[in-house]
């Protein structure tokens, strides 16, 4: 009770110790937009000159500045466009929106980041934001450019590996990352497997992560939130962009619907891997009585339409589809000579998708508080199939089929809101509600039209958020940013409540020069089943429960960032994260096995992950890039597990550095390349082998593995330089882009996984015993798997 | 001109040899075998031994526990002599059996079957710790303690023999180390356990059934074509120390799943009594009109477990049930200390639950 009432206090208290402000202040607001693409410009800066006070655009563009009546000389900026300055005397509240130009478009004006820009001067710390066009400039795999396996050549944000768009933030695993579309959780972020991830970068606006001293506006999960935008669409024209490459292509259409009112954006990208190869496989196909087919692809759709009812309220709606599909059929036909036929027909394959889908409306209240509701739906779904005819002559015709379904539904509502009454203070609160409803895995079976469905109970749960921060300035040079989420689970007459305190500050050492520091406190009350070999669409999505508590971590983290002329940046920090109620398969558990309630297939333990990272990056020019360096430790320990003892945890990667360069030649020449290192991979092999007998049967014997430590072995270490070289001409009518790349340069064969290969031989005489000579030889060998050698891409890109 | 050209030719050349490079690498083998040091995996005794209070039988099996690195290159007949070597057996300090390597010149084979020895007609106390000492030349010493199992407390027992169902076994079972299995179609017949159970710790028990014609001369079940079906399914989904025990699939009412044993905690067990309801399956060897005897007996064996030979059964099982890639590794428990392998102590109640002269049902 008491706990209650110090979060009503908390919420109560924020807002009213806000207002105490000086009176004759009055307030600029408005919007900052792109010149072109009438983008909402993120995290824009609005200083003003004469008392260097500032703030900073949200979301959507909005902006709000109470300054005491007299001169004023405003300077709006945003990296990567040129400034723009409005000089007044203000003397009555006032809105300017702003539109500002691309560095692009401009060549001679110059680019400089605005002092409120530049990051030391944030109190948000643990936090990437890469323009889109930077990340578009990395080299990609198969020249489909993936926005999170960009993300993952930053510091304290690993890959699981090849063919893994999981990310593992600061020793997280990958359930632990909220990944949001528009504010819409999307569940499975992953396209063929891991290979690519379900973004289309053509349809996205803006990319935020954040890896800790996370702002009281965000919860959920535990390790990092990856805030992505899509565009809204072009207000006053219409424009184009599309990609034809060795796997994929895509297409993003986007204009006015009523100039300056509305507009619409429409992006769609499908591989065609199946489609070209279904000659080859026919071809191949050379039995009449046994044909094979197999095929895969995938598929995404972005579609978001905004429209401006007028200068205080706008809404949204925005939605993403994505599948990915793989199949493999069988036919065969057999004759059994005395006129009988027999057919057979085996249709079998893996599905999995996204939906998601979200409502936002944008009002501004009053010229110092903006307000945004938001309504969303989210699904994510799994589908392993399998079905079978037979036909036989005289006989009915049978049929069998088997499904395997899992997935969640999220239905959410969220009201979130920003107020700025002084530039002394942001002030940010609200509150959403989740209606998730989980399946995690049931097989249908379907014998001759009798369905049968195992396992698999749906599971009904409400999660609730409250929260509410601020960003004070306390001193010129001290700046903190206090906040508390609380939140809580409702699931089968068990509540779960987590209050989570956050706080980060930054203090100006010198003018150039920042220390950072942070504590957030995060809960997460869904989790992922992950096989430990590797990550795929057959993970479980599941709730807290009755049986199982909520994930909780507490991370403290302390850093210095240091500008250099505005085009260089430096940061380091330090880490030290602890997570409660992580969760394992137990041994010897299986996804597959729905006998068994995955309750109990699971346990919970602790974790633990520390370490530094470095970042130095270049900022503009033609000439950019950066190098990213971790440091780090990560480890797990269940008391049912390892003996109770603590164990590295998979991804537990000593070192892990990424070297990024793009160099731009002039207008038309863009070069570029990345550089990854990794310490490989803790896994868990058999290391020794025994035979024990049955002690009840001690005539039998049973070959058993030692495993030895878990996760004890690690692999050998990953490292890769992929190239990039796109050239640029600006046609008459668009733009174009030729992409060569290659991936795996030097052809380093990573591992994969390892696996343990048996030989028998038999040597000597046959006749002869093992006495003579002869005997049956046996080995045991330790293989590496590897997935992608080099390869080449090369694709094809317009822009209109 | 001329010079140029062939300059741009030369250039052109090269990038096709490039590219021919690059596609051919791609073409690649990403499998290759590698040397593997995992940590330090010194050779140790895998030891399987077992007290069963049943016919007073003490069984020991050992072998060589080797790192699989050292399996580069092996000949499966290749046989590691043992020089000097003894086993102990003690309980309560009082010295039961003890083997040396002089006078029995006993070798060591290193994956096979291993050393086995052992005795019967023992006399072991419910309580009494018993203690394994097995010291082999070469080898850390490998030593274990277990504790004597109270004997299990059956309130209840009955099995109508009268009654033939015919029941469908929709999975083939396999016994453990034996070649035949049976599914389709079988007759049953009911089988009913209670069992008492001390509630003040956990308790692990095994349930077998042995037909008389069909045993070992100690007493032993033979071939383990002895089964035991399971029908109240709930006692098994409410128990998750019993599932792993042997694989299991939930079926349609009409289907039993045929064991050649079953392994169960207490957990599930409603309050201090567990009843069972089990099938028996008709699958002996001989008509029991053929027999000697011309009579079929039917024993329930039910033994009360260690909490070590449980969890040992379960790993094991475990691991051999896994699914590869898709399934979580699984390190066999075991309570050996510098070795690897499970001393096992089971205490077990023979019961002759039917005695009935019958040459009906299917025989196998």
């Amino acid at each position: 009770m008491r706990q209650v009432k110090i979060i009503l206090l908390f919420f109560l208290c924020v807002p009213v110790f806000a207002q105490n402000v000086p009176a004759k202040r009055f307030t600029v607001s408005g919007h900052l937009t792109d010149s072109v693409t009438t983008e909402a410009l993120t995290g824009a800066t609005v200083y003003n000159r004469a008392d260097l006070s500032g703030t900073s655009a949200n979301q959507y563009g909005f902006y709000s500045l109470t300054l005491p009546a007299g001169k004023v000389d405003f300077r709006y900026s945003y990296v990567g466009y040129a400034s723009q300055t409005r000089s007044f005397t203000l003397s009555r509240d006032t809105i300017i929106d702003i539109r500002l130009n691309a560095s692009m478009m401009l060549e001679e004006v110059e680019i400089t980041a605005d002092k409120s820009s530049r990051s030391h001067e944030s109190t948000q710390m643990s936090t990437i934001h890469v323009p889109m066009s930077r990340l578009k400039a990395v080299p990609a795999l198969l020249g489909e450019v993936d926005i999170l396996k960009a993300l993952q050549l930053m510091p304290g944000i690993q890959s699981g590996g090849e063919g893994s768009s999981g990310l593992y933030v600061r020793g997280g695993g990958p359930d632990q990352n909220l990944i949001l579309l528009d504010g819409v959780p999307v569940y499975n972020a992953s396209h063929l497997f891991g290979f690519f991830s379900v973004f289309n970068a053509d349809a996205i606006n803006n990319v935020e992560l954040l890896k800790g001293g996370f702002p009281a506006r965000y919860g959920g999960r535990i390790s990092s939130v990856i805030d992505i935008s899509m565009k809204e669409g072009n207000m006053q024209s219409y424009h184009g962009e599309g990609a034809i490459g060795l796997v994929a292509s895509k297409l993003t259409l986007e204009g006015p619907v009523v100039r300056n009112k509305a507009s619409f954006i429409l992006s769609a990208r499908r591989t065609y891997v199946d489609l070209l190869a279904r000659p080859f496989i026919k071809a191949a196909n050379t039995d009449e009585n046994n044909q094979i087919m197999v095929g895969y692809y995938f598929y995404d759709l972005n579609a978001k339409i905004n429209y401006r009812i007028s200068s205080k309220d706008r809404i949204f709606l925005s939605a993403y589809l994505g599948d990915d599909k793989f199949s493999a059929e069988q036919e065969e036909t057999e004759d059994d000579g005395y006129y009988n036929t027999s057919r057979y027909k085996v249709q079998s394959g893996l599905a999995w998708g996204n939906l998601t889908a979200a409502f936002r409306w944008n009002h501004v209240f009053t010229n110092q508080l903006f307000g945004n509701t938001t309504l969303t739906y989210s699904r994510y779904r799994m589908n392993i199939f399998m079905k079978n005819w037979e036909s036989k002559s005289g006989s009915p015709d049978e049929y069998y089929g088997m499904d395997y379904i899992s997935g969640i539904h999220d239905w959410s509502g969220k009201l979130s809101f920003d107020y700025l009454p002084s530039p002394n203070h942001y002030i940010r609160f609200g509150g959403n509600l989740i209606y998730h409803t989980f399946n995690p895995g049931a097989i249908g079976t379907n014998i001759e039209a009798i369905p049968v469905t195992l396992g698999g109970q749906k599971i009904h749960t409400f999660e609730y958020a409250l929260y509410a921060e601020d960003d004070i300035r306390l001193t010129d040079r001290l700046k903190a940013n206090v906040g508390l989420h609380w939140s809580a689970f409702n699931v089968r007459g068990k509540f779960y409540h987590v209050l989570q305190p956050r706080i980060s500050a930054r203090y100006l050492l010198a003018d150039h020069l920042s220390a950072k520091a942070s504590y957030s406190r995060m809960a997460q009350y869904v989790h992922l089943l992950t096989n430990s070999n590797l990550g795929l669409p057959t993970d479980l999505w599941v709730p807290t429960t009755d049986m199982l508590a909520p994930q909780r971590s507490d991370m403290v983290a302390v850093g210095l960032v240091q500008n250099f002329k505005d085009d260089y940046e430096l940061s380091i920090e330090g880490y030290y994260k602890t997570m409660d109620n992580v969760m394992e398969y137990r041994e010897g558990a299986s996804v597959f096995d729905v006998n068994n309630q995955w309750e109990d297939k699971v346990l919970q333990g602790k974790g633990r992950s520390y370490g530094m990272e470095v970042f130095a990056q270049k900022k503009t020019g033609s000439f950019t890039g950066w190098i990213g360096y971790t440091l780090s430790w990560a480890d797990r320990q269940f008391d049912d597990l390892n003996q109770g003892r603590r164990f590295n945890y998979k991804y537990d990667r000593r070192h892990d550095l990424s070297v990024v360069v793009i160099k731009r030649f002039g207008k038309r020449v863009e070069l570029s390349g990345t550089w990854v290192f990794g310490s490989g991979n803790c896994i868990t092999i058999p290391i020794g082998l025994y035979h024990v007998s049955d002690p009840l049967h001690p005539d039998t014997q049973e070959e058993v593995m030692e495993y030895g430590e878990r996760n004890g072995y690690r692999m050998s270490p990953y490292h890769r330089l992929d190239l990039s070289l796109s050239l640029i001409k600006q046609k008459r009518h668009y733009e174009r882009r030729w992409i060569f790349g290659v991936y795996n340069a030097y052809n380093r064969r990573n591992p994969y996984y390892i696996d343990i290969e048996e030989h028998s031989r038999y040597e000597g005489n046959p006749t002869s015993s093992a006495w003579q000579g002869g005997g049956y030889y046996k080995q045991y060998l330790y293989q590496q798997i590897s997935l992608f050698p080099i390869i080449p891409s090369i694709s094809y890109q317009f822009k209109f | 001109m001329k010079k140029a050209k062939n300059k741009n030719k030369n250039r052109f050349d090269s990038i096709k040899v490039a590219v021919c490079i690059l596609f051919l690498s791609s073409c690649d083998n990403m499998i290759k075998n590698i040397d593997v040091e995992p940590a330090h995996f010194s050779p140790r005794l895998a030891v399987s031994a077992t007290i069963n209070t049943d016919g007073g039988v003490f069984s020991i099996t050992f072998a060589e526990a080797r790192s699989i690195g050292s399996y580069r290159d092996w000949r499966e007949e290749t046989q590691t002599i043992i020089r000097k070597g003894s086993i102990s057996l003690y309980e309560d300090e009082r010295l039961l059996f003890r083997e040396e390597s002089e006078r029995f010149d006993m070798s060591l084979n290193s994956a096979r079957s291993g050393y086995s020895t052992g005795a019967k007609g023992l006399e072991f106390k419910a309580g009494a710790s018993c203690k394994l000492v097995v010291e082999i030349d070469g080898y850390p010493t490998a030593s274990a303690i277990t504790i004597i199992p109270e004997a299990p407390i059956i309130e209840h027992i009955s099995a109508d023999m009268q009654q033939f169902v015919k029941k469908n076994n929709p999975y083939k079972v396999e016994p453990r180390g034996h070649s035949g299995h049976f599914y389709g179609e079988i007759t049953m017949s009911p089988l009913t356990i209670r069992i008492k159970d001390n509630s003040s710790q956990r308790n692990y028990y095994m349930v077998q059934r042995s037909d008389r014609q069909d045993v070992y001369p100690d007493g032993s079940p033979m071939g383990g074509l002895t089964f035991i079906g399971i029908s109240n399914t709930a006692l098994i989904q409410d128990n998750p120390d019993m599932e792993s025990a042997q694989s299991f699939l939930e079926g349609e009412e009409t289907d039993v799943y045929l064991f050649d044993r079953i392994l169960l905690s207490d957990m599930s067990f409603p309050n201090t009594t567990g009843t069972l309801d089990l099938w028996v399956a008709n699958t002996s060897y001989k008509k029991p009109c053929e027999t000697p005897a011309g009579y079929l007996f039917l024993d329930i064996l039910v033994s009360h477990l260690s909490a070590a030979t449980f969890e040992h059964y379960r790993s094991l099982a475990l691991q051999s049930n896994g699914t590869g890639f898709f399934s979580e590794p699984v390190s066999i428990a075991g309570n050996i200390e510098n070795g690897y392998g499970c001393f096992a102590a089971i205490n077990t109640v023979r019961t002759t639950v039917a005695k009935q002269e019958f040459c009906e049902g299917i025989y196998y």
